[in-house]
């Protein structure tokens, strides 16, 4: 089975160096990654993962919004019966991880983690290899 | 393929049918992870290959296409194939992109699809996915190829009109004629028409001496600058919503 991730950016910060190199990464990896760029509403990013049947959404994350973010996408999946997991990467302070997880986001990766520790989670939580 | 997927698959067309968009997801996953037939509905709506090499700006002119098809009220489904990684597998499916602003029209499904192993400008379940996508009530079907070169005409079997995009710069009158996957399309479009004047007119020219050697090559010619919408208007009402 070959994974399909979606990775967007939502909001309005412009900085998506980091999303396009994850998302360069997670191909050499052998995953299929509909890259939808930035600027993404959540609505965009519902319709987009729902369309494309991805098994993951990635959002990448610095403005300081990821609450409410994350909350309205869930609400949105959850509004179309879509069970998709989330992955967030970007400056997200350590105490909003609980909450983060109750939204349906399985991993958070702060800057410094290494692209092997994302591929690594991924394989691992969807029992590939 | 087991009897549960076919029934399965059997319930999902008639719910598609009906115009259920989670089941038209859903039934794309199936078909392409178990590589399952589908069987053809009995009508199907018009299926246009959008193809052209890498860059040509075939994205971007879906994109252009889908709002002047809106703008007349067309339902429009659209399937987009990218290269997927000759050793790993992976793909980077970033035609979506370019048509963002069409992400939340309900009469507008994207569905991006890697090529998987098929070296020929479509994707191995293309085919199978296409009729998947031909039992939802769309009025037309685009489907975009991977980036292709001279021999890849995968895509014509499947569809009822190939439209070729063949931008400035790509050559004289001599690459023209040669025997290609022009050979094979119904319309071409010189898209990026907004390039100097000169590059755009000499190879509008390379395109009508191909046509002049050739009673055989004589299609519509049309010029476009996808980027900002410029001749895509005619494009869609003489061409699109004229054949099929």
């Amino acid at each position: 089975m070959i994974l399909r991730i979606l990775i967007g950016k939502p909001g309005l910060d412009g900085h998506d160096r980091g999303a396009k190199i994850i998302a360069r990464a997670l191909v050499d990896a052998g995953f299929e990654v509909i890259y939808t760029g930035l600027h993404q509403t959540p609505e965009d990013i519902v319709n987009s993962a729902v369309q494309e049947g991805v098994d993951l959404i990635g959002l990448s994350i610095m403005s300081g919004a990821h609450l409410p973010l994350a909350r309205k996408i869930r609400t949105l999946l959850d509004s179309c019966d879509a069970d998709i997991p989330l992955i967030i990467g970007g400056i997200i302070p350590e105490e909003d991880r609980e909450a983060l997880a109750e939204l349906g986001v399985i991993e958070v990766f702060t800057p410094g983690t290494g692209i092997s520790a994302i591929v690594g989670f991924i394989k691992s939580h969807f029992n590939l290899e | 393929l087991s009897s549960v997927t076919a029934n399965t698959l059997k319930t999902a067309l008639e719910a598609i049918a009906h115009g259920d968009r989670r089941a038209l997801a859903r039934a794309l996953t199936t078909v392409e992870r178990r590589h399952c037939g589908t069987p053809k509905p009995p009508r199907r709506p018009a299926c246009f290959g959008i193809t052209g090499p890498p860059g040509a700006g075939k994205s971007t002119l879906i994109n252009a296409i889908l709002t002047e098809l809106r703008k007349r009220d067309r339902k429009v489904g659209v399937l987009l194939v990218d290269p997927s990684h000759p050793t790993t597998g992976g793909a980077l499916l970033g035609d979506r992109i370019r048509m963002n602003e069409h992400n939340c029209d309900p009469a507008v499904f994207i569905r991006s699809l890697g090529s998987r192993g098929s070296g020929a400008g479509i994707s191995v379940d293309l085919e199978a996915m296409i009729n998947v996508m031909a039992h939802f009530p769309f009025d037309l079907i685009l489907i975009e190829t991977v980036g292709v070169g001279q021999l890849d005409t995968a895509i014509a079997p499947l569809v009822d009109k190939v439209v070729m995009l063949s931008p400035p710069g790509s050559g004289d009158e001599i690459q023209a004629m040669k025997a290609s996957n022009l050979d094979l399309a119904d319309a071409i479009v010189i898209n990026k028409a907004d390039m100097p004047e000169n590059e755009v007119r000499r190879h509008e020219k390379a395109l009508e001496m191909r046509a002049d050697f050739s009673a055989a090559a004589v299609v519509p010619l049309f010029k476009t600058v996808a980027l900002t919408g410029e001749g895509v208007d005619i494009l869609v009402e003489e061409f699109f919503l004229t054949t099929g």
